[in-house]
């Protein structure tokens, strides 16, 4: 189990914009490192990068102390020579051969003797809980047990870094949700140092000890899931990571501790983050963090009066869509609120759920 | 061009005589060395444009008697003469032996410095005008020309009698002829016509629809289905036809049948040259006459009888084409031929 | 608890530097394997166009002439294009009259006897037109052709000619309809019933969908069709050798034929005459090349749902009927009369019992050394054929789908050049090419197995790069990753995957060399006959029988191995 660094990575494929860009980045040994973001940010391209799948037009990846690419000092080792693991977005399952076959593959091309291969694949099949199919055909498989194989046989050599490309995507919901637990759950147990590549965020943040956010072939912002949920720096991170309601602010000054500024529909209080004045755009606030009462709280900064556009029941909460002096705010509730579309509120904003955010 | 028909007569006479009147001579035995030196050979490669029959007879018989394979390839003269200048033109040559059932193409192949001269030993007791004068090829066999009507829907008397007779509207759509495209007989068979009427006959065959076909046996097998009522053929296919059972009947034309002599002739910078100039002296011998005797070719040795259901030479008037004048306007006659009646 | 997993992994340090070296012996195989492909196609493809360029500006001795050109520019070859093009288009026309119709009825109808017009329209496809060909001068000729015979009995006249330009244009349709048959019928049994069906629920009567929805879905496929077609009868050799020449009606390919095998043969001229055809065939091939383009939404598949059958009604049996007469006309009536003929000693003696015998099949498959001969050659031929195209085949699809390799689309283009150029033509530059040094191969099997190579690759690449494209990368890549070479990701997962291609590409070459007629007779060697050409130089020679004989011994074979194919394929041999 090994860290993977990235220094530097450029990547293009025609003229133009690079389709990964002087990235780098650290995945640490051990824990799960998640690239996330839209389609087309780069991530599956770093991914396949890391894998040899791709060979990369400028930096370097190392594998701990081994140099796997370096354009540097032209070094560039096959893929089949890395000692990876990966499990396909659509699992690749080679259907010509049945489970045993698929996961003792890599087995007999490291020179296993025949028990340990069924021992191996007999621990493996246990692992991910498929013990009992070990002579089926990928064919006959659902699409989760294909998943489970598709794991199981990507961990069976001990690869020093698994890699997972959409790892779930090709699921239906509920099972998606299951994986998602799963697969956490068996990273822990072999601890190897996983890079996943997802664009699902509520995946990420299950999955993920790192997530690192990207768009168009840079990183946006990195760390742990909360830090990332909680304080995204940027517009695009806020609205990408959850829904965020985002609010335009200007003409920001200090105020006592903190920082003060307008928005559409009044002035506004906010802490003053790490962040230079200048660059921040709007106050990022999550939709569960607004408060709605019925009076003007007088014990909150930041309320302003409201009207209920809409109602939509979530099941666990309900979505309010408020009209404020012009802006439409999403607030989460809990299904005790009794209201009706029309009524008119307070929404108010604690200062400490403001984050402000770069364009 | 105009041709005295005494001239004509005394040509077919001689030929006739010749066949006749030259002497008896024993078949040689044929030198051991050039056995041995055959054998060491291991085989040879024979182009013939002889019916199958008579190809693989003398095939197996030479096999018999010497044990040296044979590897045959049949097809009409012009297509054998084509194969060898193909073969010629790579450089690498399969052939040993060519027969063709008329002397012009081994006679152009043998200017174009393609024939090695060769005189066998059972060849000196034939004729002159049996053997190519710088010894480019030997005749091996005769057949004639003549016609051949289908006997089932043709009665004696209505049919035809010459090949003037060609020209008659009653055959429209009724005829059937061999292109001198594709066989050599077919060339000697043309030449002869020319000679005797010229360009006109052609002409008025070509007014009379006249199906134009690669080889005699498809004018059999056109005659004998009734598919057409007259048409051209050579005597060693004719005989054999009828022999099989098809409804044939051989007509022989008043201004004579055309003689058209198969000629065979050893190839320069053949694989096996000995192997091929045993092969001939086969074919030669008592025993390789007789057997194309027994399969309706005319013998050229006097000594051989000609099979049974073989009408005698003597019995048929002949006519016999101007063997120089068929090589010198042989590309010219083609084309235009090609020109009239293939178009 | 991570150790139950954490097995001991001293095995995988000391591999490494094995695999270093298996490496390097990778990049060696595939480099070699590279170069060998660039090598044949050059050899095999493009050096024999240039010969037959190059060709046709000299003389026999080598000199530089335009002398070919001004005759092949002469009123008699423009007139000969012209009907070979007209020949062609009236083919077609025919040919997809028959197929198309036939197609729908058997796709969409509940006409009865379905399988049986499949089965029969596949052994039509399969046979050379050859067979055809020669079944029907026996039935069609103007005097003696059976029909002809029966109806003067029946009423006194003798109604048909074969000897006609619309004689060879019929039987050469016959032999060709089931190209557009075939990719029809199974382009209407693969379209999504729910297209159809949709269509139907907005209010459109069933002629209304057939027009509007079917017809438009499908069309792709007929143009394609008609182009195969069309192609097809603008190098078809059997019937304008068996049934033109005759009747003085000659075409590209028969005139090929004739200009080579007369003395002195003229190569150089046919040379230049063949490019004149090249000019035309192109146009053909640009309409093929924007069909191909435009196909895309002919792929619009359903996943194995049965379409909905329309019911006739009592028409079923008057479709049976039609469908049961073309069939019949195009295979079983020749067949008999070709099976009937090879059994009689006296052909012209029709159907009499005491006209009985095997002779003919004892002479063909015993006693004539030339027969003999020409089937062990057509078989060493078809299987030398088979390797080659299959293993060259094999690479370049690998290249042109599965590499970003700079030269693919070349490769692409160049082992396709010979599918796009009459086989004649394609034949002529293969004789100019290796009958001189450093490569004389004339008159050996090996120019055969070289002209078969060009001729039949694509016939390879076609169905592998269409399968290769259906194994999706991450497959192959999985394997790389999982630590397998790319040798060992071929042979254990490509050529795994492939298997059902592979075998059905076996027997599309297969099948392509045993009715190949036109570059056999071209280059065969007295030593290097087909069967084709044994057949078609013994029915030159008037054996009629023995013609006979063979042709039903190929067809033997070819129902042996249809039986094989469909056994082992399925029905999905008919797509």
């Amino acid at each position: 189990m090994k860290p993977i660094e990235i220094t530097s990575l450029v990547k293009r494929y025609a003229p133009g914009p690079a389709a990964v860009d002087g990235i780098s980045l650290l995945a640490e040994q051990g824990a799960v490192t998640t690239l996330l973001g839209p389609s087309g940010c780069g991530k599956t391209t770093t991914l396949r990068c890391i894998a040899g799948l791709e060979t990369p037009d400028e930096g370097e990846i190392r594998m701990g102390e081994q140099v796997l690419f370096s354009s540097r000092s032209r070094v560039n080792v096959p893929s089949e020579d890395r000692n990876i693991g990966m499990v396909f977005q659509n699992y690749a399952l080679w259907p010509h051969m049945s489970v045993r076959e698929n996961i003792g593959f890599g087995l007999a091309l490291r020179g296993w003797s025949r028990s340990r291969i069924i021992e191996r694949i007999r621990q493996v099949l246990d692992l991910v809980r498929l013990g009992d199919r070990i002579d089926a055909m990928p064919g006959h498989l659902s699409g989760g047990q294909q998943q489970r194989i598709a794991l199981g046989r990507a961990l069976a050599y001990n690869p020093e870094v698994l890699l997972l490309d959409e790892p779930l995507a090709n699921l239906d919901a509920r099972l998606r949700e299951e994986m998602r637990f799963e697969l956490r759950n068996i990273q822990e147990r072999t601890g190897v140092t996983a890079i996943c590549v997802t664009h699902d965020q509520s995946e990420a943040m299950v999955l993920s000890d790192k997530i690192v956010v990207m768009r168009d072939g840079r990183i946006e912002q990195e760390g742990a899931p909360r830090e990332i949920y909680e304080r995204p720096r940027t517009e695009f991170t806020a609205r990408f990571i959850g829904l965020s309601n985002l609010i335009g602010i200007s003409g920001i000054e200090p105020s006592g501790n903190g920082l003060r500024g307008r928005a559409a529909f009044g002035e506004i209080v906010f802490p003053d983050g790490t962040m230079e004045t200048q660059k921040i755009a709007k106050l990022s606030v999550r939709p569960e963090d607004v408060v709605v009462s019925a009076t003007r709280p007088d014990s909150l900064p930041n309320a302003f009066p409201a009207e209920i556009k809409t109602l939509v029941y979530q099941g666990e909460t309900v979505a309010m869509f408020a009209d404020v002096g012009g802006q439409e705010i999403r607030v989460h509730v809990g299904r005790g609120l009794e209201a009706a579309e029309g009524d008119r509120v307070f929404l108010a904003f604690h200062p400490s759920r403001l984050v402000p955010v770069e364009a | 061009m105009k041709i005295n028909k005494e001239q004509v007569l005394a040509g077919g006479m001689a030929i006739a005589g010749a066949c006749f009147l030259w002497l008896s001579t024993p078949s040689l035995a044929a030198d051991e060395g050039l056995i041995e030196r055959a054998r060491q050979e291991g085989k040879v490669v024979f182009y013939t444009s002889k019916a199958t029959a008579n190809a693989e007879g003398v095939a197996k018989g030479f096999t018999d008697k010497y044990g040296i394979p044979v590897q045959l390839f049949r097809a009409g003269g012009t297509q054998i003469a084509q194969k060898l200048a193909l073969e010629l033109r790579s450089g690498k040559l399969e052939a040993d032996v060519a027969e063709t059932s008329d002397p012009t193409m081994l006679t152009v192949l043998y200017r174009q410095g393609a024939m090695e001269p060769f005189a066998p030993e059972n060849g000196k007791s034939l004729p002159a005008e049996f053997k190519h004068p710088k010894d480019g090829w030997t005749g091996s066999s005769i057949a004639l020309m003549h016609l051949i009507v289908n006997a089932n829907e043709v009665s004696p008397e209505e049919e035809p009698k010459s090949w003037a007779d060609l020209a008659d509207p009653k055959w429209k759509g009724k005829l059937v002829w061999g292109s001198p495209n594709y066989g050599s007989s077919q060339y000697a068979a043309l030449k002869g016509l020319l000679e005797l009427h010229g360009w006109d006959l052609i002409e008025a065959m070509k007014k009379n629809e006249t199906m134009i076909i690669r080889g005699w046996p498809e004018a059999e097998n056109a005659v004998a289905s009734g598919e057409r009522l007259v048409g051209g053929d050579a005597s060693s296919r004719s005989f054999r036809a009828m022999s099989g059972g098809l409804p044939l009947r051989n007509v022989y034309p008043e201004e004579g049948s055309i003689v058209s002599l198969s000629a065979i002739g050893v190839m320069k910078g053949a694989p096996h040259p000995n192997a091929a100039k045993l092969l001939i002296e086969y074919v030669l011998s008592e025993e390789g006459q007789q057997i194309y005797a027994e399969n309706f070719a005319y013998p050229v040795r006097q000594d051989v009888p000609v099979g049974d259901s073989m009408k005698p030479l003597t019995e048929i008037k002949m006519h016999t084409p101007d063997s120089e004048e068929a090589v010198d306007q042989h590309a010219q006659i083609v084309r235009r031929w090609t020109q009239m009646m293939e178009r | 608890m991570p150790q139950d997993i954490a097995l001991p992994r001293s095995s995988l340090s000391g591999s490494t530097v094995l695999r270093t070296r298996k490496v390097s012996a990778d990049r060696t195989l595939r480099w070699l394997l590279w170069a060998c492909v660039f090598a044949s196609l050059g050899l095999l493809v493009l050096y024999p166009l240039i010969w037959l360029i190059m060709g046709s500006f000299q003389t026999a001795m080598g000199e530089w002439t335009l002398g070919h050109y001004e005759e092949v520019f002469s009123s008699y070859y423009l007139n000969l294009l012209w009907d070979s093009l007209w020949f062609t288009f009236l083919a077609t026309v025919v040919a997809m009259a028959l197929g198309v119709p036939m197609a729908w009825a058997v796709a969409r109808t509940d006409m009865p006897g379905k399988s049986l017009f499949r089965a029969a329209s596949a052994v039509t496809f399969v046979l050379p037109p050859l067979f055809q060909a020669m079944a029907f001068v026996f039935i069609f000729q103007p005097n003696a052709g059976l029909l002809n015979l029966l109806f003067d009995d029946l009423f006194g006249v003798k109604p048909f000619d074969i000897f006609t330009f619309s004689g060879l244009v019929l039987v050469t349709a016959l032999g060709a309809y089931p190209q557009s048959f075939l990719l029809v019928d199974s382009a209407l049994r693969s379209m999504d019933p729910a297209l159809e069906e949709a269509a139907t629920t907005v209010g459109a009567s069933r002629w209304r969908v057939l027009r509007s929805i079917t017809l438009p879905l499908v069309l792709p496929s007929i143009l394609t069709g008609m182009n195969l077609t069309a192609i097809h009868n603008l190098v078809v050799f059997g019937p304008p050798a068996v049934i033109g020449i005759p009747a003085n009606i000659y075409v590209m390919a028969t005139q090929i034929y004739v200009e080579l095998s007369t003395f002195p043969p003229r190569l150089e001229f046919t040379a230049a005459l063949s490019i004149l055809f090249l000019g035309f065939a192109a146009i053909l091939l640009t309409f093929q090349l924007f069909v191909l383009r435009r196909r895309s939404f002919s792929t619009i598949v359903g996943k194995g749902m049965r379409p909905r059958e329309i019911p006739l009604g009592p028409w079923r049996w008057a479709a049976f009927a039609l469908c049961g007469a073309l069939v019949f006309t195009a295979l079983l009536f020749p067949a008999a009369i070709l099976v009937s003929i090879s059994l009689s000693k006296v052909w012209t003696n029709w159907f009499q019992l005491d006209n009985f015998t095997i002779a003919h099949y004892v002479q063909v498959l015993f006693v004539h050394s030339r027969t003999l001969d020409s089937i062990a050659n057509t078989l060493i031929l078809a299987l030398v054929t088979v390797a080659s195209t299959l293993s060259a085949g094999l690479v370049i699809a690998y290249i042109i789908v599965k590499t970003r390799h700079r030269a693919r689309q070349i490769l692409n283009y160049l082992s396709f050049i010979p599918y796009s150029i009459p086989g004649a033509v394609f034949t002529v530059g293969v004789i100019l090419a290796f009958i001189r040094p450093p490569f004389v191969l004339y008159g050996t099997l090996g120019i055969l197995a070289a002209c078969y190579f060009a001729r039949f690759l694509p016939f390879a690449i076609q169905p592998l790069s269409a399968a290769l494209r259906q194994i999706d990368n991450s497959l192959l890549e999985a394997g790389r990753v999982a630590g397998a070479g790319w040798w060992r990701t071929t042979r254990r997962i490509t050529l795994p995957l492939l298997k059902f291609s592979v075998l059905s590409t076996v027997l599309l070459v297969f099948v392509a060399c045993l009715r190949e007629v036109v570059s056999a007779i071209l280059l065969a060697a007295p030593n290097t006959e087909t069967m084709m050409v044994s057949a078609f130089r013994l029915w030159e020679e008037g054996a009629v029988q023995e013609t006979a004989a063979l042709m039903v011994v190929l067809l033997v074979l070819v129902l042996v191995f249809f039986t094989v194919a469909r056994s082992v394929i399925g029905n999905r041999l008919y797509d």
